[in-house]
């Protein structure tokens, strides 16, 4: 974030060493999991930690594996103004890693810079993924079914599958909306619970 | 009420008081005018002439008192109708640098359009006639900002000549117009009085041109009237000097076989006081 | 007419307004033709006459079509209020915005994104409501005795300034959440569709109504405040009549395209120096270069980097640029 780029020279004047890092893949949380053992002196600690996101991730990936993979398109935003979670995104990765086909991907632009893109609806249309996920500005569970009431009543949206079979999903802000950190783990159960429903009901 | 010539209009200012954001230029005049003749407003500089032409004309609300258009309060009174009666000529005025003559001069006929009405054959008539009357025919597509001082005066008169007004009010109309113009804007003045009987009320600087071409004369000093009387009466060495401070010698001059009362200003003196 | 000779610049005036015409129906087509997904004339024939719920029909008929329909609207909208409000103000660098109809819509539009996300769905509504309220702040601010033009331009940027503001604040403090309402705030025709095409088409419609009525009172404004009383108008009446028929307009092009600037400043400017400053004149050619200027815009906007859609406000902007510099 440009704001705490700003605060380098601040605080490298006063002495005070300053790391900054940008979280974006699930790759990275591990990584600076295992970077935090180590600058706090308690590496297995954070193995520990690191095992189980990781035990936790496989086994929903080893689960899902036999099944089709579904075309997904994860939204940021709202009906009024959204954007697309690519690859880039840490969503976009998520999605990717639990084998769905997100029909966004790879927009990401050239060396992956753009995370989240405005994309055309038309195209949307065309692709119908069968799933449709949104990541909104709020943590109010009640806000799916309003959610899902606008887009059944929004003439763009409502002519895709994804609409009329009922699979549009309201992601949590906390997990979705920036990165959960270490709960991860738990962001890969929810998105596992709604990708393939009759694997979790096991 | 169209403009018809054998109505007279009298317009009259009842012990008006006229000021702008709070301060008093006018505090008390009484003015009629209730026949058809040429009249200039003159006075010093500050001395309230321009305000009183825009009482009349119903551009400035009166403090106090009231201004009375054939015994009707005139602000009171619709718009468009003053406006059939009445056109003005500001000092300055402006438009859009690609009006013609003749869409400036089509405006004149505003106060007789509804809405949606559009220009109908009496409508064209009498833009042509004010074209004719201020010799503007032939300019009549030319653009305004492409006309000589004179040339341009001329055109705005032609706008408020289609108004078929019975009252014309003129704000310091030589003002930018060198002499010949100013020449022909007088004549052209005096013209419309004689051919159509219209009262032309001007506030004028140049007092020989007031001497010459008007009939009757109201002088203001200090927001009040100072003299209204003829021109033979109001025009004479002891009134400009009390109005102006100026030493100057009136006479009679005789050309052409009419004879005018000229004034030539030859020493400034004492300020008239409250100057 | 019959005595008064014809005005030589009748002619090119009809044949621009032809060729206005023209261009926007072109732009029109184009705008249905042409998109993401590429769509024959086939298809778009079987759309109209017999249509199915395919995927087709969904991609013409419920995102193209209406799409193209709201930017012409909005075009219109946005180009009648830049009109009417320089004619007012007598001021060229009038636009829309200059009431705090930009401001208004931006700020409650955002806090409805940010702060409400649940109802999204009556983002265009707030965004109109706020357009209003500020428009009627500013001539609270303003009125001294009629609308004052000078005080309008004053109160316009005070207003603008203090709700930007507020919109900076709340980037400030929600940062997180700015991504979901930057296309909005650039101008955007994202996820547009039938409903939208509904909200603006009454104002559009009062406002070409408005519009036909108009032309003459700012023709007589442009002469000045007292020629125009002396034409016998009730020159207080007229002005705040069309200032309130602008920030209806822009109001609701506002609150269906999000803020899209430049169009409501320099579609008038073009259309005066094809048609002159005659009203009777500028405000249909504007009407129509606005909704053309929009229509073409949006299409390249949404297919120049297909199937990512640049909002068409930045397009705009990259337009409007090089144009005042021309002006120089």
């Amino acid at each position: 974030m440009p704001f705490h780029h700003n605060l380098i020279p601040v605080l490298d004047k006063a002495g005070i060493p300053i790391l900054l890092q940008s979280i974006e893949r699930y790759q990275q949380i591990i990584d600076t999991l295992q970077f935090y053992g180590e600058l706090a002196g308690r590496p297995e600690q954070a193995q520990t930690v690191i095992a189980e996101i990781q035990s936790k991730c496989q086994s929903v990936i080893d689960r899902n594996k036999n099944h089709p993979a579904p075309s997904v398109l994860v939204v940021f935003g709202s009906p009024a103004s959204f954007n697309m979670a690519t690859d880039s995104s840490f969503s976009g990765d998520l999605v990717k890693q639990l084998g769905a086909v997100n029909i966004a991907g790879k927009y990401d632009g050239s060396g992956g810079q753009m995370g989240y893109v405005p994309l055309s609806m038309e195209y949307v249309a065309k692709q119908n993924p069968d799933m449709i996920f949104l990541i909104t500005h709020s943590s109010d569970d009640k806000i799916n079914s309003k959610f899902q009431n606008e887009l059944a009543n929004h003439p763009a949206w409502r002519g895709l599958k994804a609409v009329t079979d009922n699979k549009v999903h309201v992601l949590p802000y906390n997990l979705f909306a920036i990165n959960p950190g270490t709960q991860v783990g738990d962001a890969m159960t929810v998105l596992t619970g709604f990708l393939y429903p009759e694997v979790s009901k096991k | 009420m169209k403009g018809d010539k054998t109505v007279n209009h009298t317009i009259a200012a009842k012990a008006i008081k006229l000021g702008y954001g709070g301060k008093v230029i006018v505090p008390n005049i009484d003015v009629i005018i209730d026949r058809p003749e040429i009249i200039s407003i003159i006075g010093p500089n500050g001395s309230g002439k321009s305000t009183l032409l825009k009482a009349l004309s119903r551009l400035l609300k009166p403090l106090s008192g009231c201004v009375l258009l054939d015994g009707r309060d005139i602000h009171k009174l619709p718009p468009r109708e003053v406006a059939r009666i009445m056109a003005i000529l500001p000092q300055s005025v402006q438009a859009p640098v690609d009006m013609t003559v003749c869409e400036l001069v089509t405006y004149g006929r505003m106060p007789y359009k509804r809405m949606f009405e559009k220009m109908i054959a009496e409508d064209e008539d009498c833009i042509n006639d004010a074209l004719a009357a201020t010799d503007m025919q032939h300019m009549m597509h030319r653009r305004l900002d492409s006309l000589s001082g004179g040339e341009r005066q001329r055109a705005w008169l032609a706008m408020a000549l289609a108004q078929q007004p019975r009252l014309l009010l003129l704000d310091e109309p030589t003002t930018y117009l060198d002499i010949h113009h100013q020449l022909e804007l007088m004549k052209l003045v005096r013209n419309l009085y004689q051919d159509r009987q219209i009262t032309v009320i001007m506030v004028l600087h140049d007092l020989n041109h007031a001497a010459r071409f008007s009939h009757r004369i109201i002088a203001v000093k200090d927001g009040q009237v100072f003299a209204d009387g003829s021109v033979a009466e109001v025009f004479t060495a002891e009134n400009l000097q009390a109005l102006y401070g100026v030493e100057a010698t009136v006479m009679t001059l005789e050309q052409g076989g009419s004879s005018y009362l000229v004034c030539f200003p030859y020493d400034s003196c004492c300020l008239p006081q409250g100057a | 007419m019959r005595e008064l000779a014809t005005d030589p610049r009748q002619t090119r005036r009809t044949i621009i307004g032809m060729a206005g015409l023209a261009a926007l129906v072109a732009a029109l087509l184009a705008g249905i033709k042409i998109g993401a997904v590429s769509v024959t004339v086939y298809d778009i024939w079987n759309v109209i006459s017999a249509p199915a719920g395919n995927e087709v029909y969904q991609i013409v008929y419920n995102i193209r079509i209406p799409r193209v329909f709201v930017g012409a609207l909005t075009g219109i909208n946005l180009a009648l209020a830049g009109c009417i409000l320089q004619g007012i103000l007598r001021n060229p660098l009038a636009d829309p915005g200059i009431i705090g109809v930009s401001a208004g819509a931006g700020l409650a539009a955002m806090t409805v994104m940010i702060l409400w996300p649940g109802l999204t769905a009556l983002v265009p509504t707030a965004a109109f409501s706020g357009a209003l309220l500020a428009a009627g702040i500013v001539f609270l601010l303003s009125w001294d005795r009629g609308v004052q033009p000078l005080k309008l331009i004053l109160a316009g940027v005070a207003l603008a300034a203090f709700f930007g503001g507020g919109m900076s604040a709340l980037m400030v403090f929600h940062s997180d959440k700015v991504q979901g309402t930057v296309n909005w705030m650039a101008g955007s025709f994202q996820g547009r569709s039938w409903d939208h095409v509904l909200m603006i088409l009454p104002y559009s419609m009062v406002g070409v109504a408005g519009a036909m009525l108009a032309h003459r009172y700012l023709n007589a404004l442009q002469l000045g405040d007292e020629v125009a009383r002396g034409l016998g108008i009730k020159v207080e009446t007229a002005r705040f009549t069309l200032v309130v028929l602008a920030a209806l307009l822009a109001g609701s092009a506002v609150s269906v395209a999000g803020l899209l600037g430049f169009v409501g400043l320099i579609i008038p400017h073009i259309a005066r120096m094809l048609v002159g400053s005659d009203f009777e004149y500028l405000l249909p050619c504007s009407a129509l270069l606005g909704a053309t200027l929009v229509v073409a815009a949006d299409t390249l906007a949404r297919t120049a980097f297909s199937p990512v859609e640049v909002p068409v406000g930045i397009f705009m902007a990259f337009l409007g640029a090089p144009f005042f510099i021309y002006l120089l």
